[in-house]
């Protein structure tokens, strides 16, 4: 038992992380009870807690030791994570809703019915907001963060310490994970017009089991492989209770205007 | 209606109408039915479910009967569809078959997955954005690839956020430094995203996924032809409309939109979003595994 002890001590950095961010579904059923006055049924609470509760008891680990600075930011990252995809709605459909009204000023809202058969024609009102929420959301985060950089003095530790900012391989890997986080940003606002912002969310629960199970390289504790397995089952359970959201679908579809 | 109006005379005591029609009260029997049918279609249906000796089918049967005027001329269409067996008029069928394809038959028709017109559908010009747009199944394909999407992009940045922070050979463990760094190269890509929508426009519309080409120019501020306020005219918006500036971007406006109105709208999101990233990447940052002397020693 020890070495498998000793091994999971050295990966044990992920565990934590996902215990301090643990928060992430009960604040977005908060809040999306609270914004968005979505009332849930007891299904999918039911589901969406038991996941939860799995993966926590998944990633429960002995000997865990962490500076309290990560798990401070770690329980303060799970409330604006739950509160970005309602943010990420509501700004969407403000920017729809300005769109929609200088449309109708045009008067020539019929180009939204053309607009995926005929090539010319102007770009749907959805469309254009979906990449003003991107194009502003981006700009302004990068505008906002640069001060917060420049005062936080890394800049001067990077200066003093990293020798390997001439490495190709170092930024190979930096453009790689940019371009993850590219796909996530983009993807995300497809995902909550698809579905919801809780559903949003709640993709990171399997994916977090998932990656729990993967990156300790498949060498578990009992109890976390008891914990995973009844986490991925309830998100079955979740998967069905929610089935019929699809079909609410068509109220901000991406072809709608 | 106005044939039957031609036909019959002003009087209908006259001797041509009695001559029509052989007995007298039957004719004002078909008149008052025909003028009832109008409104109420169930009428005629219950005159045709009855036996023989309703004085329609007699007055059918009868050699002298002017079938023009006994066919109903009542607009709903249900009426007709009920006659349209003793109709012997070809053109009639045929608009009558049509009309009740088109009450029958759904406006799309259904078609079963095993035909291999379903695969030919999908491919032809929109098919595909029409499957995952518009379609039940569509929508859950679409839903099914999207969270696949979203997951295995999370993962794979965490996998490689942690590879840069702390197991790769290079460490570099200032998260907020790397969170901009990934979002210039974010913002970078957006906009290459953008293009490349726009210079596949015609294969992304032939596909059906025209909504998802970027807005090319910006928006018209009010009726065509006072697109732009003509004030306002400074060296920067000539450079700017020189350089093409005021075009393209991500959103159409240009590559630095920026108008504080809609600024203001998507500020609290972008306060999130940066909270959440920033503190995402500083609790991973922080918590360092343990190194291999930590191992040793403990």
């Amino acid at each position: 038992m020890q070495p498998v002890v000793d091994c999971l001590g050295r990966y044990a950095v992920l565990p934590v992380y996902q215990c301090a961010r643990i928060g992430v579904i009960p604040f977005s059923l908060l809040f999306t009870y609270i914004f968005n006055k979505t009332p849930h049924n007891v299904q999918t609470l039911s589901s969406s807690l038991t996941a939860v509760l799995n993966l926590l008891l998944a990633s429960i680990q002995p000997n865990l030791r962490a500076p309290w600075q990560g798990i401070v930011a770690g329980v303060f990252s799970a409330i604006f994570v739950a509160l970005y995809p309602i943010l990420l709605l509501s700004t969407y459909q403000t920017l729809l809703a300005k769109a929609a009204s200088r449309d109708d000023l045009l008067a020539d809202s019929d180009t939204d019915e053309e607009s995926t058969s005929e090539p010319n024609t102007t770009a749907t009102a959805s469309t254009r907001a979906i990449y003003k929420t991107l194009h502003y959301s981006s700009l302004l985060s990068i505008v906002l963060l640069t001060p917060l950089v420049l005062l936080s003095g890394e800049m001067g530790q990077i200066r003093r310490n990293c020798y390997f900012l001439d490495v190709p391989w170092f930024w190979f890997l930096v453009c790689c994970a940019s371009l993850g986080g590219f796909a996530v940003f983009t993807s995300m606002l497809p995902m909550v017009l698809a579905t919801s912002p809780l559903t949003a969310t709640f993709v990171a629960v399997p994916r977090s089991a998932f990656q729990l199970v993967v990156l300790s390289k498949f060498r578990l504790l009992p109890h976390s492989w008891v914990g995973v397995g009844l986490c991925l089952a309830s998100c079955l359970w979740y998967l069905s209770a929610r089935g019929k959201e699809g079909k609410r679908v068509h109220r901000v579809g991406f072809t709608r205007g | 209606m106005d044939r039957l109006s031609s036909l019959v005379p002003k009087s209908p005591f006259s001797p041509a109408a009695l001559l029509m029609s052989p007995p007298k009260s039957r004719t004002s029997d078909d008149l008052s039915h025909q003028t009832l049918s109008t409104d109420g279609s169930t009428r005629q249906g219950r005159y045709r479910d009855r036996p023989s000796q309703t004085p329609e089918l007699s007055y059918l049967d009868a050699p002298r009967s002017i079938r023009l005027i006994s066919l109903s001329r009542s607009p709903s269409p249900f009426a007709r569809l009920r006659s349209a067996h003793q109709s012997e008029d070809e053109d009639e069928e045929e608009t009558l078959a049509d009309t009740r394809a088109g009450q029958v038959e759904p406006l799309v028709r259904r078609v079963s997955r095993n035909d291999p017109q379903y695969t030919k559908r999908l491919w032809q010009r929109g098919g595909l954005g029409h499957f995952l747009f518009n379609t039940p199944s569509g929508q859950r394909v679409y839903i099914g690839l999207l969270v696949f999407w979203l997951g295995g992009c999370e993962f794979g940045t965490l996998l490689l956020n942690r590879f840069i922070f702390w197991t790769g050979t290079y460490k570099f463990p200032y998260p907020l430094t790397m969170t901009l760094l990934q979002l210039l190269l974010t913002h970078t890509l957006l906009l290459g995203f953008a293009n490349l929508t726009r210079i596949a426009r015609s294969a992304l519309c032939m596909l059906g996924l025209g909504a998802v080409v970027a807005p090319s120019g910006p928006y018209a501020n009010g009726p065509q032809g006072f697109n732009q306020p003509p004030g306002r005219r400074t060296l920067w918006t000539k450079l700017a409309n020189m350089l093409g500036l005021g075009r393209g971007g991500i959103a159409g406006g240009g590559l630095f939109e920026f108008r504080w109105m809609t600024a203001k709208h998507v500020l609290p999101l972008v306060l999130v979003f940066n909270a959440k990233l920033v503190l995402s990447n500083v609790s991973y940052a922080y918590e360092k595994p343990f190194s291999l002397a930590d191992a040793a020693s403990s």
